[in-house]
């Protein structure tokens, strides 16, 4: 298996424990439009998380998430795994918690934009959970929903479809992704990606 | 069974709602106390409303007062000097920001904050070694350890120097970018809302709150009731010696108040020890239970010391013409899990037709007489009888009330 480190060179360590996601809210982050967002991340994929592991450096807390690639949206990639390290999870005793960062859960299958595949980022996807999108089976087929898992009925496919409104701070829904709870016909993956594909 | 009894059991019971939206993380700080330690340097500019200089300091401190002056169960503690709030973490080049970490559990009062690690706030063009990442405009990092993770032990909150801040009512401008000063983003909203994340509620996307998301699109500048409900939840007032046990508030009927037709019989009741039952009695009848434990948002911010105050309502549709004309007693009782009881009787006169139910009227052959707050129509006909009714507005409940029927 070749697994592409996002960042640094990670020790691992021996005791690392890893303990479900914390969920804690503490972020500002700017909301975007899925075409920014589409077009400043370095790789967009379709994936299953395969395994997540949690560890300290120094003071801080690191979890890294790797994800089986099944299908490249954007960006060029060749390998069978990423892994994608977000600060924050619990390891050694200690929990940080950092931001809304809702981390991918094991086993999780979704599209994730990736900011920077070498970055050294908080969080590694663009515009935190933004850019992160859920895969669910439907009666008809695998469904889109947001990293909150609220179902997706549509994407906007116009360039700056938030230039033009106030600024938001959103740190789970770009703009121009429309969404419905008591949605019946969710968004599919199959169209979510021709879509994502087809932003300018 | 009396024929109040039978008219109130019949009906469904009405759950008053006030509905709340905000949200916890799950952790907050032992005993309400957190110490934060403020000494950003005054010549990071940033102006105030007038265009004015203002120190960031005296941002954070009128986010601090938001927070810690309308809920008296926290105790935020104000320090005037500099810390950096990424002591303590590893910078990019590895090494430990402000020297090696001696006590790792320092962010809370209560326990020894001499070392490097306390909470502190600042400005920085990272976090902590870590990017911000693209259009990240503030971040907070928590620290709470497993043996108590319901407890925060360090929160540090870490604005981005590489966008643009000062004071402003404004919507925040969608074209606001790194390095631009003249799409600034307002300081003020973001220090009220890293400092709610830092002392444990988190976003509610449901209602307009200083917590919402899209606060920043709205003139939303200070804390919502919503948002001081949630952070009383969090750190409730402290009990003092003169709470009593139970309070019970009736506040449908109020004392001395003329009913008619249907509505509610409903109030709130709360317990330092849980409420176990509430009750009602009509002219000394049997007491019968009455729904109990609808939302009551209100209640909770005003007597948070109670546990359980947020769902402390009771309340019943009830059919007053189904007592006689004339004045009645009602008797509403509380009980807690230790048997305390705590009983309010008010007084209240019933205004009916003959009949409990009418099912038929006509005013076609009515006249009526008005003056400032009332109206008395004569030939009003219900169910083949003729009255005159008089009715007169009610301030409290918006709208008109029967308040006298005669029989012609």
């Amino acid at each position: 298996m070749n697994t592409l480190r996002s960042t640094f060179a990670t020790a691992v360590l021996a005791c690392a424990m890893i303990l479900p996601a914390t969920n804690a809210s503490a972020s500002s982050v700017a909301q975007k439009s899925i075409s920014e967002l589409a077009s400043t991340s370095d790789m967009i994929f379709e994936g299953q998380v395969v395994g997540i592991r949690s560890e300290t450096i120094g003071k801080k807390v690191f979890t890294y998430v790797t994800f089986e690639v099944a299908d490249v949206v954007r960006g060029k990639y060749a390998q069978n795994t990423v892994e994608l390290r977000y600060l924050g999870g619990t390891a050694n005793g200690v929990t940080m918690r950092v931001g809304d960062m809702k981390l991918p859960s094991f086993g999780e299958r979704g599209v994730y934009f990736v900011e920077k595949m070498a970055g050294n980022t908080v969080h590694p996807l663009r515009g935190w959970g933004q850019g992160h999108f859920i895969v669910k089976p439907g009666s008809a087929g695998d469904s889109m929903y947001n990293s909150l898992g609220q179902a997706i009925t549509s994407i906007s496919t116009g360039k700056t479809a938030d230039t033009s409104s106030p600024l938001k701070i959103n740190n789970h829904t770009a703009a121009g992704v429309s969404m419905d709870a008591g949605a019946k016909q969710v968004m599919d993956l199959n169209s979510f990606k021709d879509a994502i594909r087809g932003l300018k | 069974m009396k024929i109040w009894q039978a008219a109130a059991f019949t009906l469904s019971a009405a759950i008053a709602s006030t509905a709340s939206a905000y949200q916890v993380s799950g952790s907050k700080w032992e005993d309400g106390k957190f110490r934060l330690y403020v000494g950003i340097p005054a010549t990071v500019p940033t102006l105030d409303l007038d265009n004015n200089p203002i120190t960031w300091n005296f941002i954070i401190q009128q986010a601090v007062a938001a927070w810690d002056n309308p809920v008296q169960g926290l105790e935020i503690t104000v320090v005037d000097q500099t810390s950096n709030p990424c002591d303590g973490y590893t910078g990019t080049d590895g090494v430990t920001i402000g020297g090696p970490v001696v006590n790792p559990n320092a962010g809370n009062p209560t326990r020894d904050d001499t070392t490097a690690v306390q909470n502190g706030i600042g400005l920085d063009d990272d976090v902590c070694g870590s990017a911000f990442g693209s259009d990240v405009y503030a971040v907070t990092l928590l620290r709470s350890v497993s043996n108590q993770p319901a407890l925060y032990q360090e929160a540090d909150i870490i604005f981005n120097s590489n966008f643009q801040y000062d004071i402003h009512n404004n919507s925040f401008s969608s074209s606001a970018t790194p390095g631009s000063v003249t799409t600034p983003l307002d300081a003020r909203r973001l220090a009220i809302k890293q400092l709610g994340f830092a002392l444990g509620l988190i976003e509610e996307p449901n209602i307009p709150s200083i917590m919402h998301p899209n606060a920043a699109t709205r003139s939303i500048t200070n804390p919502t009731t919503d948002d001081l409900q949630g952070m009383r939840i969090l750190y409730p007032n402290p009990v003092a010696s003169t709470d009593p046990d139970i309070r019970l508030a009736v506040e449908e009927p109020n004392n001395s108040q003329i009913k008619s037709g249907i509505s509610n019989i409903r109030g709130w009741a709360i317990g330092l020890k849980d409420i176990r039952l509430v009750e009602v009695s009509l002219d000394g009848g049997a007491f019968q239970p009455i729904p109990y434990g609808s939302v009551r948002s209100d209640v909770a911010s005003t007597f948070s010391q109670y546990p359980k105050s947020g769902n402390s309502g009771f309340s019943m549709i009830f059919n007053w013409s189904s007592l006689s004309n004339g004045q009645h007693q009602i008797s509403v009782r509380a009980h807690d899990i230790d048997d305390n009881v705590v009983t309010v009787n008010r007084s209240f006169t019933v205004a009916r037709f003959n009949d409990s139910f009418i099912d038929n009227v006509n005013i076609a052959g009515s006249s009526s007489i008005s003056n400032q707050k009332t109206v008395t129509l004569n030939n009003v006909n219900a169910d083949n009888v003729n009255y005159t009714v008089k009715l007169e507005w009610d301030n409290a409940a918006q709208k008109f009330n029967v308040v006298s029927t005669q029989a012609e």
